[in-house]
């Protein structure tokens, strides 16, 4: 579409005005992450005066390298439950519709409205009595059922587009419904996995709330609670805080922007269905 | 063809009761148990003691609910007058394609991809009243009395938070409705623009009325995502000061876990599901109204 100079000046203007709104934070984070604490009071606006790495040694020593694996570790585990109970279920679904089925459906649909906040007074205290708090299934049990609803209604979705036909060749061809699961229809289903485990993936690794109240030990914490527990502990050291806030951050913005395609066409999926 | 008796029945279980425990056991019970508790007096350990609805009345009686449930009130506020109309007009101006438009949007959508606790750690930062980066800012343009304890005043605590909320979801909807956008056909424009058409007049006759349906999404989601916020309030102010930031989920979790009023926070969690719940079929049946106006 043609647009006139001087609009086109106006337009860069407001680009250039929410660019620096959203990105000089990050931009400050990371240059703040440089210096001493006593240049980050001094000078707070400038570039450090001698670049100090050893926050970012201090920062990962100190505790952030453990609750990244936490959060790496819990995330997987997490993720690949949540596609194995997704598809099984979306398959059968779409393929052997029964009375109730929709019903069904209609509950986990229902689910994505669910705040979780209305659940975690009971789940602290099933777990207190499974002897489960504090342990990794407190958290893998609640992030694959708070996924499940959106991992479901797209694998149901995907797989109710397959051709009857290939179901039936596949019976003619001696397949039981388990072969037929796991040899044609789930690696049919790449599409999903891949949209599933990248939504599923932002969401666990920068989930506050289940480690807040699921867990006490060190070694379960994930980054964002880890995070908080850092900065009580090194709550006067502000460029240490920074280079932790750093090294948390990496590793979502380079998954994002590898991504980025996935991450804006998923939230457009799910934003379509409501 | 298929599988019969037993066999279906194995079959049925294998393939849907990995999810329908998860999902029974996590959700589905829990928020049958939170109802069942709320009409208990517990503190989580001693014996639950029935007592029917005085935690309701409790509810009704309490300030701090009706100070939470305005605060949610002013949070979705905010959201619908600056998260949704900023997302729009940067969706639009984006969709126009110039140079940059891409890598602009994906800028702008990176800190919906952050986790809360670096976000709220960072924003506290640039909050603090001493060596804060925003109070230091006004004292270099000169604007010294406008300086303030951000999060740690009762008059500024809550619009602080709300700042930091709109500015992190903005991106959001911008990426849904630039997908919006997109996906109206050119031809359509196009054929508006022989005509004659403004580009604000194709703005607002032509391309709003199109994505209706995702701008109902949008409101929904904006209203029931402010009414569950929890995160950055109990990140930067846990509420406080005074309760002056308070929102259902931060008053249910510090009755819960700090006063261990489990029955309490439990009818609190209650009020929040019904009470969005309703809210989201009342929002729904009221916009569905406005989409079928436009068709």
């Amino acid at each position: 579409m043609p647009v006139k100079k001087t609009s086109r000046v106006a337009i860069y203007i407001v680009f250039l005005f929410h660019l620096v709104i959203t990105g000089y934070p990050f931009v400050w984070m990371l240059i703040s992450s440089f210096k001493s604490n006593k240049e980050y009071f001094a000078n707070p606006w400038g570039i450090p005066a001698e670049w100090k790495f050893q926050n970012y040694v201090n920062a990962w020593n100190e505790g952030i390298s453990g609750y990244l694996f936490n959060s790496l570790y819990i995330t997987l585990f997490s993720v690949i439950g949540l596609l194995i109970a997704s598809t099984l279920i979306g398959f059968y679904l779409s393929t052997r519709a029964f009375k109730g089925s929709k019903l069904l459906l209609g509950m986990f649909l229902l689910g994505m409205m669910i705040p979780i906040h209305s659940t975690l007074i009971p789940l602290f205290t099933m777990a207190n009595s499974l002897k489960a708090y504090d342990t990794f299934w407190a958290l893998f049990f609640p992030y694959i059922a708070f996924n499940l609803p959106l991992a479901i209604f797209l694998a149901y979705g995907f797989f109710r587009e397959i051709p009857k036909e290939l179901e039936e060749a596949a019976l003619v061809d001696g397949c039981n419904i388990y072969q037929t699961f796991f040899k044609i229809y789930f690696p049919l289903a790449k599409p999903v996995l891949a949209t599933v485990t990248i939504l599923s993936f932002f969401n666990i690794m920068n989930d506050f709330v289940f480690p807040l109240i699921m867990v006490s030990s060190d070694s379960l914490k994930t980054l964002p609670l880890g995070l908080m527990m850092f900065k009580g502990n090194f709550s006067a050291d502000y460029s240490l805080i920074s280079a932790a806030l750093v090294i948390t951050t990496t590793p979502i913005i380079i998954m994002y922007a590898f991504l980025q395609k996935y991450v804006h066409k998923g939230v457009a999926a799910g934003s379509v269905k409501g | 063809m298929r599988e019969k008796g037993m066999q279906k029945a194995v079959g049925g279980l294998f393939f849907m009761g990995p999810a329908l425990v998860i999902f029974l056991g996590v959700v589905a019970i829990p928020i049958a148990m939170s109802v069942f508790y709320s009409f208990h007096d517990w503190n989580g350990i001693s014996p639950k003691v029935w007592s029917g609805i005085d935690n309701y009345i409790k509810l009704f009686d309490d300030p701090v609910v009706w100070k939470a449930l305005q605060n949610s009130l002013y949070l979705t506020l905010g959201a619908l007058i600056v998260q949704l109309p900023v997302g729009l007009v940067m969706a639009a101006l984006l969709s126009i394609g110039l140079r940059g438009s891409n890598f602009l949007k994906t800028i702008y959508f990176t800190p919906v991809m952050l986790s809360t606790a670096v976000l709220g750690i960072l924003w506290g930062q640039i909050y603090d009243p001493n060596f804060g980066l925003l109070n230091n800012l006004l004292i270099k343009l000169g604007l010294e009395s406008w300086t303030q304890t951000w999060l740690g005043d009762e008059s500024t605590a809550l619009l602080s938070v709300i700042a930091v909320v709109a500015w992190q979801f903005i991106g959001f909807y911008i990426v849904v409705y630039f997908a919006a956008l997109q996906n109206i056909s050119d031809e359509v424009l196009e054929s508006a623009r022989m005509e004659g058409a403004k580009e604000w007049t194709i703005f607002f006759r032509i391309q709003i009325p199109l994505i209706w349906p995702t701008i109902t999404f949008t409101v929904l989601n904006c209203v029931i995502n402010s009414l569950k916020y929890f995160d950055l309030i109990y990140i930067m102010t846990n509420g406080g000061p005074n309760h002056s930031s308070e929102v259902l989920a931060s008053y249910m979790m510090s009755n819960a876990f700090k006063q261990m009023d489990f029955g309490y926070g439990s009818a609190i969690s209650t009020f929040l599901l019904l009470f969005g719940l309703v809210l989201a079929l009342v929002i729904n049946k009221l916009l569905s109204k406005g989409t079928a106006r436009f068709q």
